[in-house]
């Protein structure tokens, strides 16, 4: 309740580029155009993991994508990560044709326990990502690296746990730990899959607050998965539903609610509830006329 | 119970089995070209029972430990010294006397000296089989093209029994040290391959995926996750390497008859020494039991980590 209701009249944010000049942009502008994905299942039968979906998203924008298990969430995500071949359309991000995994991207997986190198430390997982980065960020030597290891790590909340290895933490902890991997390469385009759908509600909350955070303050593009609508309006600008089984875009919402938002207010605010309405309304007719 | 089930079953014991658990990893040679599918765990790795979390008592303490092993281990030389007393049994002689046998065979007779000699040519062996074994296994694993090659040969190398190959080492190479390095490097080299080449398959999906969204090169990807990832793997079939040669080590000194500690065992059996013929075989078992320690502990060292990723305290 104490938190400031924000001004109904403020446009939209623009997030601040990220601070560090140097670090040459290359733009997190995503262009999607008539991307779709089939895959041929192992007997023989065609799966369409994704009907063609057309997209703009401008860069610095927080979007999420959601939908029914199966529609094409994770598979919209991969490709968007350059790790499948599409089957049609081309994805475009900044000036670069999507062939392959962009250096730009960085893709926290759904299954982000099993992302993490075991054997490796906490800090040397996200030393991994500091290695395996773009440029610029890159320090000289092992001192100065644990340092910036150090400030990633504390950037995510997880002082401390340099030493430890990550089958010693926590689900919510290990997320973190991927978080925080990722934004050691320092990427224009982060995308999310589902990431806090094994962490409880409170942590979560938590965790919605830190992306946000991130997000704001690095200017970067996030392609957030979700399968809770309620998450996906709290967090994003926009909110793209798929359509159940592969079937493409149904609706593409905007969210002109400002940001900061407070998770208590913001619950509460009357352009959220209908927003809220109007998605879950369609998103359940839609699985009645499935039935 | 619970601590016999946290043994694993491969060569832990002083007694090498021959090449206990080596099928698992071994049918997935012979079934799976590579694939994206993940071979499930073939082995146990990593020894010891969990240290128990909750206090107990001493004395439960004791019977959840090997303590009591021991004990059974030591009442038996006792109740075997206590019964020669009683009654000689000169074929089975008694422990005073194979004590006795063993330290003047260690400090002054020929014991010391051929065990030696059959260590030295084993470990040379081991050496050679180690890189050379991880190497063709973990690239079969890795690359289609390789395991197209060598494939076939392997699988038709590797159920040859090594007694078969024996004679032809011997026609070949002799019967010196240049034939039982060989011996031991053909027989180490197997389950070196096999586990390899099932750790390397082990690869998980999200991990190949995410040296993708890194962007590692192919050799970054092979010696930061895929190397890594196969280790206990290759642990396990050093491990079943080392089981084998310990086998080999005895039997081929008494195959090629003229030097080692199997040539040592077969003349003091063929001489009805009994002495030194048990003096000889305890310490084979004691030098199995040492090296398999050894092992055990460097295996530990090496992969700490999985002790928290595993079900093991
Ligand atoms: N490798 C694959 N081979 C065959 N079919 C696949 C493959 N990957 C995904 N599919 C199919 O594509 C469709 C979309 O899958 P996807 O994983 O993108 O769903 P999702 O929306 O992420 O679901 P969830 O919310 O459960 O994660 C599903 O029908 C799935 O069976
Ligand atoms: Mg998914």
């Amino acid at each position: 309740m104490t938190a400031p209701a924000a001004p109904a009249t403020a446009p939209t944010p623009t997030p601040t580029p990220t601070p560090t000049g140097s670090v040459p942009v290359t733009d997190g502008h995503i262009v999607v155009d008539s991307v779709g994905k089939d895959y041929v299942a192992l007997d023989g039968h065609v799966v369409h993991g994704l009907q063609p979906v057309s997209l703009s998203i401008e860069k610095g924008a927080f979007v999420s994508v959601v939908g029914r298990s199966g529609c094409g969430k994770s598979t919209f995500l991969r490709l968007v990560a350059g790790l499948e071949d599409l089957t049609t359309g081309s994805i475009t991000i900044g000036a670069e044709r999507v062939s392959g995994p962009p250096d730009s991207v960085r893709y926290v997986f759904q299954n982000y326990g099993e992302s993490l190198l075991p054997w490796r430390t906490v800090g040397d997982n996200v030393r991994f990502g500091l290695r395996h980065g773009h440029g610029p960020r890159r320090a000289h030597g092992r001192t100065a690296e644990d340092q910036l290891i150090e400030q990633h790590l504390a950037e995510v909340g997880l002082h401390g746990t340099f030493s430890r290895y990550p089958g010693e933490l926590s689900g919510g902890m290990q997320q973190r730990v991927a978080i925080a991997r990722a934004l050691a390469a320092s990427p224009d385009v982060l995308l999310l899959d589902e990431p806090f759908s094994a962490v409880d509600a409170l942590s979560r909350g938590t965790l919605q607050e830190l992306i946000l955070r991130i997000w704001q303050e690095r200017g970067l593009t996030v392609l957030f998965v979700t399968h809770d609508i309620e998450e996906a309006l709290f967090l994003s600008q926009r909110v793209i539903v798929l359509r159940p089984q592969g079937a493409g875009v149904q609706r593409d919402a905007a969210v002109d609610i400002p940001y900061p938002r407070d998770q208590v207010d913001f619950r509460e605010d009357e352009r959220y509830l209908a927003l809220r309405r109007d998605v879950l309304g369609l998103v359940l007719q839609v699985e009645r006329e499935a039935s | 119970m619970t601590e016999l089930a946290n043994t694993p079953p491969v060569a832990r014991g002083t007694v090498p089995g021959p090449r206990p658990g080596a099928d698992d990893a071994a049918d997935l040679l012979v079934s799976l070209p590579p694939s994206d599918e993940t071979p499930p765990v073939p082995l146990a790795v990593a020894g010891g029972p969990a240290p128990a979390v909750v206090r107990r008592s001493p004395f439960r303490r004791f019977v959840r430990s090997r303590g009591t092993g021991w004990t059974l281990v030591v009442l038996v030389v006792i109740v075997w010294q206590v019964s020669s007393f009683i009654h000689f049994e000169p074929t089975i002689s008694s422990p005073d006397r194979i004590a006795r046998t063993w330290w003047r065979e260690i400090t002054e007779g020929q014991l010391l000296p051929q065990l030696g000699r059959t260590l030295e040519t084993m470990a040379i062996g081991f050496v050679l089989a180690i890189p050379i074994g991880i190497t063709i296994g973990f690239l079969m694993g890795r690359s289609r093209i390789v395991w197209g090659l060598l494939e076939p040969s392997v699988e038709i190398i590797r159920l040859t029994p090594v007694s078969a190959i024996l004679p032809i080492f011997i026609l070949f190479l002799g019967i010196e040290q240049e034939m039982q390095v060989a011996v031991f490097l053909t027989a180490g080299l197997f389950p070196l391959i096999i586990n390899s080449y099932a750790g390397a398959r082990s690869v998980s999906k999200v991990l190949s995926q995410t040296a993708q969204t890194y962007r590692l090169s192919w050799w970054q990807t092979q010696r930061e996750v895929a190397l890594p990832s196969a280790m206990p793997y290759i642990l396990v079939g050093a491990r079943q390497a080392l089981g084998i040669s310990l086998v080999l080590a005895v039997v081929i000194g008494m195959l090629a008859g003229n030097s080692g500690i199997g040539y040592y065992i077969l003349l003091a059996q063929q001489e009805f020494n009994i002495n030194r013929l048990l003096a000889a075989v305890l310490t084979v078992a004691l030098i199995g039991y040492l090296l398999n320690a050894l092992f055990l502990l460097a295996e530990r060292r090496i992969s700490r980590w999985r002790r928290t990723s595993i079900g093991e305290g």
